[in-house]
């Protein structure tokens, strides 16, 4: 009994703090007011990427009279303790840019405001990208960017083992592997290390197959189904004819110093726009060639919309919601698209001067999916991945490392 | 050793001491070598061929140029430099402080006092960081110096290692000040402060480090761009298809002040505690 | 004016002094010195504590609590939690995902401990016995723990991988390829041996501080005695240097417990959760899949079983002086 007086006293000395700092910062002012934006390295070169922000912020204050707008600049590293540390104080941000696997996560702890009335008119998004970014029928991120994956093929890797045409269906994949094995290239380059998301990796192979990682209800999973097995069988039964790289069960999907960059690999799998120039560098650009989304049952790859989300803390602050919505104006995502790489997320946004690669990605746009959204997807997929890395390292079949992943993950559901 | 020792050894030990120097080499390859290929990528030119494929045809310094033309370069190494000296001040003093009295003080608690010191080193700090944060939040030390200084300043190891090396000074020196009437505070200023100068350096050296590189503190308290240090600020530019050659023209730039540091203190690591004046 | 020495100098086992008793006389005022003086040295002491111990509750005692407390709750970002009294303890204990993470944690220790207090005394005693160059030598030692885990993970990926360094020798002798990053026994002890690699620098500058504390007049004696270096390094060296030697190995064991950086930037855990040690999973629990309470449970078993560990140790190496 002292005991949980004890604790209870010592929680609230610590933690009461964050309930009175939820509560107040109702700033509603009709014309002023202040915004601070939290964006990340969504623009890769870190010079274009700085002005670029800088002018956004410059051209909203000016439309906006007696607002002051902060854009900060945050990493990449230790993102998850920054954004959930400031929403536990309520301090730091009013807007972040969030992905649609995180937003169910934050929403079901309480952090997050809907800002469905941000967006006037939502007829010029595309449907997927508000789907993904809405949690029970309320929208939770302003989509601003959508990210797209795609297939790279090693022209010249292919050309050795007599392939013309690129392999971008199973079966053409299938037959390539024992051709490409023969002159010591692997037809994939899997990045099967634990930490990797299986967005990038096993997912989309499921989705080819027409399967699912949850079931309909979301009370279990469904990876672990004929459609699940079939896809890992598909890895392993590359694996076995030399068609996934040495080592791939631990390869990180880092471009650095892997398989497919140093020509020991035909085909990366997700590859988005912006890893382009790299590759190129790596491999020459007359050997890259783009594909479209590999067909299993059907065609489909990763990408899911970035949103702009409004802390709980903010809800009130009028500045953000109107900075939330300047960002989803046509001109400032033509702007990004064209600096990030990325793609608009509304239809009436042309990117201006695209490449022809980047045409690629852009007509892929309908065949993205951007993955379930559940609250708990991380979990999930932290439970998979080492079941996924055992079947690959030869230790379980196909179908025993997805029974024992469904396992675990269906105990996380259920409690 | 000290110099007539170190006499005595090298008449009788010449041998001795060839082979363990070439041991000590031996080693010191093996801490060296990734230094010297950080150094190498950092200077490869863009696209050209590196480590760990080939050395690189020629070396450039546009990869360091493009870190420290970043923004807030400047800013950053000025917050990290103040986020670091601040603390080794403040730990170096609190510290031996606090080490001097649990290794010669007799007071009630004292030995449970410095066990829940230590302890608090046992918490993993990912367990706390929330009310960690949250009460120098309610404590408004959210982007402040003070907020980002402070909380570090109880450094369970720092007063450990103090205690430790304090409690191994002779008695005689203490009683002989205490009989000559010397304040408490004089004894500590006096005798304790400089009979410990090489292991304050050693700490100095630590605290500094620990400071400079940290990332994790720094990166949640410090939330706007003129808090930054410069392993936050570092970090921003790693975007996610930054080459190798990029990363560690990073590494290499934050690695020299802290090679600096080293090389200045050098010196007092090098005498021993016996030289200053405490012969046995 | 001439002082009344003491008598005796003495000291206790602890190597406080006793208390001299020349000052006490000085002041010949009866009944009212002996009094302060008694309450001269711990008053000292307090106040000598006292602005590292006002820092200790504020910044360490308090959010400690907060995350016992915490681990007693269903705690949410927002602030909002309920007592779920010791449900996240019963959990942990049949989470079989937490007994693989003890086995990781205990193994990697038992890997990582030895390994580095060997070699970090092994370094101190040569950089302490050679005469040419020990500046420098000390310096190049020190090199890896002034790097960062970044540059420490990209080294020994191009050490581990199977076309890496290490197999590239071993192929020479007709060996391997061995895949010491991709095996569930070998995962561990690689990454022990990079820990080891970055972190020893550390424990040899403080056992090099020791060696130095240690009055050369001893060594010298001994010598005279005609003990042979084994010898004074087993009876004298050794001995005297325990102080030091049970600081590194508290802080090295306490930090074994606690690795994430190299699991983090090495092998994301795996493979098959081999890596996968307690604040690898308590991290992921606090701060990937927000279940603070359960993050916190995982912290003070973690805790407890640290503090048992460097307790026992005490006990072992530093029982009269503690």
């Amino acid at each position: 009994m002292l005991m949980r007086k004890v604790m209870a006293l010592s929680l609230a000395a610590a933690l009461s703090a964050a309930l009175a700092a939820c509560g107040g910062d109702d700033g509603e002012q009709s014309g002023g007011g202040n915004v601070t934006l939290w964006m990340y390295p969504v623009i890769s070169d870190q010079a274009k990427s700085q002005a670029f922000w800088a002018k956004v912020e410059k051209d909203f204050e000016a439309a906006n009279a007696g607002i002051d707008a902060k854009i900060e600049l945050q990493p990449w590293d230790g993102r998850q303790e920054k954004v959930t540390t400031a929403l536990a104080a309520g301090k730091g941000f009013d807007l972040v840019v969030l992905g649609p696997d995180q937003i169910p996560q934050y929403v079901q702890q309480g952090t997050l405001a809907p800002v469905d009335d941000v967006l006037a008119d939502k007829s010029a998004f595309g449907k997927s990208a508000l789907d993904a970014l809405s949690v029970n029928g309320k929208l939770y991120g302003v989509p601003i960017y959508h990210t797209a994956t795609l297939p790279v093929y090693n022209r010249a890797a292919l050309a050795k083992a007599g392939i013309t045409d690129v392999p971008d269906t199973w079966a053409e994949i299938k037959d390539a592997a024992p051709k490409l094995a023969a002159s010591g290239v692997s037809v994939l380059n899997y990045a099967g290390a634990p930490n990797e998301t299986l967005n990038l990796t096993f997912y989309p192979l499921l989705w080819q197959n027409g399967g699912s990682v949850f079931g309909s209800d979301g009370k279990s999973v469904a990876f672990n189904q004929p459609a699940g097995v079939q896809a890992l069988q598909f890895l392993l039964d590359l694996a076995a004819v030399g068609g996934l790289q040495q080592g791939a069960a631990t390869s990180t999907s880092s471009l650095e110093g892997s398989a497919f960059t140093q020509g020991k690999a035909a085909v990366l799998p997700t590859v988005q726009l912006s890893q382009l120039s790299q590759i190129e560098k790596a491999i020459g650009a007359e050997n890259v060639v783009v594909g479209q989304p590999i067909e299993g049952k059907r065609r489909v790859s990763f990408g899911l919309p970035g949103g702009v989300v409004l802390g709980k803390h903010a809800a009130g602050n009028a500045a953000a919601k109107k900075l939330a919505a300047y960002l989803a104006t046509p001109e400032v995502m033509a702007g990004l698209a064209k600096e990030s790489g990325f793609f608009p997320t509304r239809s009436d946004v042309q990117v201006p001067d695209a490449s022809e690669n980047a045409k690629k990605f852009a007509a892929a746009i309908d065949k993205l999916y951007p993955g379930d959204t559940h609250p708990k997807a991380r979990q999930v997929m932290s439970v998979l991945a080492p079941h996924i890395q055992a079947a690959l390292q030869g230790k379980k079949s196909a179908q025993q490392a997805l029974d024992d992943a469904a396992k675990e993950a269906n105990a996380l559901l259920g409690g | 050793m000290t110099a007539p020792a170190e006499a005595a050894l090298r008449r009788r030990f010449t041998l001795a001491n060839l082979s363990l120097t070439a041991l000590l080499a031996i080693v010191s390859v093996i801490t060296v070598t990734p230094f010297v290929l950080m150094f190498v990528v950092a200077l490869t030119p863009e696209g050209a061929p590196t480590l760990p494929a080939a050395l690189p045809d020629r070396l450039t310094f546009d990869n360091i140029e493009r870190v420290f033309s970043a923004a807030g370069f400047t800013r950053w190494t000025i917050n990290s430099l103040v986020y670091s000296v601040v603390s080794v001040v403040l730990i170096l003093l609190t510290a031996s402080m606090a080490g001097y009295a649990f290794a010669k003080k007799r007071f009630p608690g004292r030995d449970t006092l410095m066990w829940s010191f230590l302890a608090t080193l046992m918490v993993p700090f990912q367990a706390m960081l929330i009310p960690y944060f949250v009460l120098v939040s309610e404590m408004d030390g959210i982007d402040t110096f003070w907020g980002m200084i402070v909380p570090t300043l109880a450094n369970s190891q720092a007063v450990f290692l103090m205690r430790q090396f304090i409690r191994d000074l002779p008695a005689e020196l203490f009683d002989a000040a205490k009989v000559d009437g010397a304040s408490e505070w004089r004894i500590y200023w006096r005798i304790v402060l400089p009979l410990t100068r090489p292991i304050l350096a050693t700490l100095g050296v630590f605290v500094f480090l620990w400071h400079w590189n940290d990332f994790l503190w720094p990166l949640v308290v410090a939330q706007s761009d003129d808090m930054r240090t410069l392993t936050v600020g570092l970090a921003t530019l790693r975007t996610e298809t930054v080459p190798l050659a990029q990363i560690m023209a990073s590494a290499a730039i934050s690695v020299l002040p802290c090679l600096v540091v080293f090389g200045v203190l050098q010196r007092y690591l090098v005498n021993s505690i016996a030289t200053t004046g405490l012969r046995g | 004016m001439a002082e009344t020495l003491p008598d005796t100098v003495t000291q206790n086992a602890d190597g406080r002094p006793a208390t001299p008793r020349g000052p006490r006389q000085r002041l010949g005022v009866r009944g009212k010195a002996p009094w302060r003086e008694r309450l001269r040295e711990p008053a000292a002491g307090l106040l000598f504590v006292l602005p590292m111990l006002v820092l200790f509750v504020v910044f360490r005692f308090v959010p400690a609590f907060g995350a016992l407390g915490m681990s007693f709750t269903d705690y949410k970002i927002s602030g909002e939690f309920d007592f779920v009294g010791v449900d996240n303890y019963a959990r942990l204990m049949r989470d079989p995902v937490f007994a693989v993470s003890l086995k990781a944690t205990l193994l990697y220790s038992a890997f990582y401990v030895p390994f580095t207090v060997l070699i970090s005394i092994g370094t101190a005693l040569l950089l302490n016995s050679v005469i040419w160059a020990r500046g420098l030598f000390r310096g190049a030692l020190f090199l890896p723990y002034v790097t960062s885990f970044v540059l420490a993970g990209i080294i020994w990926r191009w050490v581990y991988e199977l076309d890496g360094l290490v197999n590239g020798l071993l192929a020479k002798a007709d060996l391997g390829p061995v895949d010491f990053l991709g095996d569930t026994t070998l995962v561990l002890p690689s990454l022990a041996a990079v820990s080891a690699w970055k972190g020893f620098g550390y424990s040899m500058l403080i056992l090099l501080a020791g060696l130095k504390a240690i009055p050369t007049s001893y060594l010298e004696a001994a010598r005279v005695d005609g003990a042979g270096p084994w010898q004074r390094l087993r009876r004298i060296v050794l001995p005297l240097l325990r102080p030091s030697l049970f600081f590194v190995l508290v802080i090295e064991t306490i930090g074994a417990f606690q690795v994430f950086d190299t699991i983090y930037v090495m092998t994301g855990g795996g493979p098959v959760r081999a890596s996968y040690t307690l604040v690898f999973g308590l991290f992921d629990q606090g701060f990937r899949f927000f279940d603070f309470g359960y993050a916190a449970t995982m912290g003070v078993v973690l805790f407890a079983i640290v503090l048992v560990v460097s307790l026992i140790q005490r006990f072992i190496l530093d029982r009269e002086n503690t």
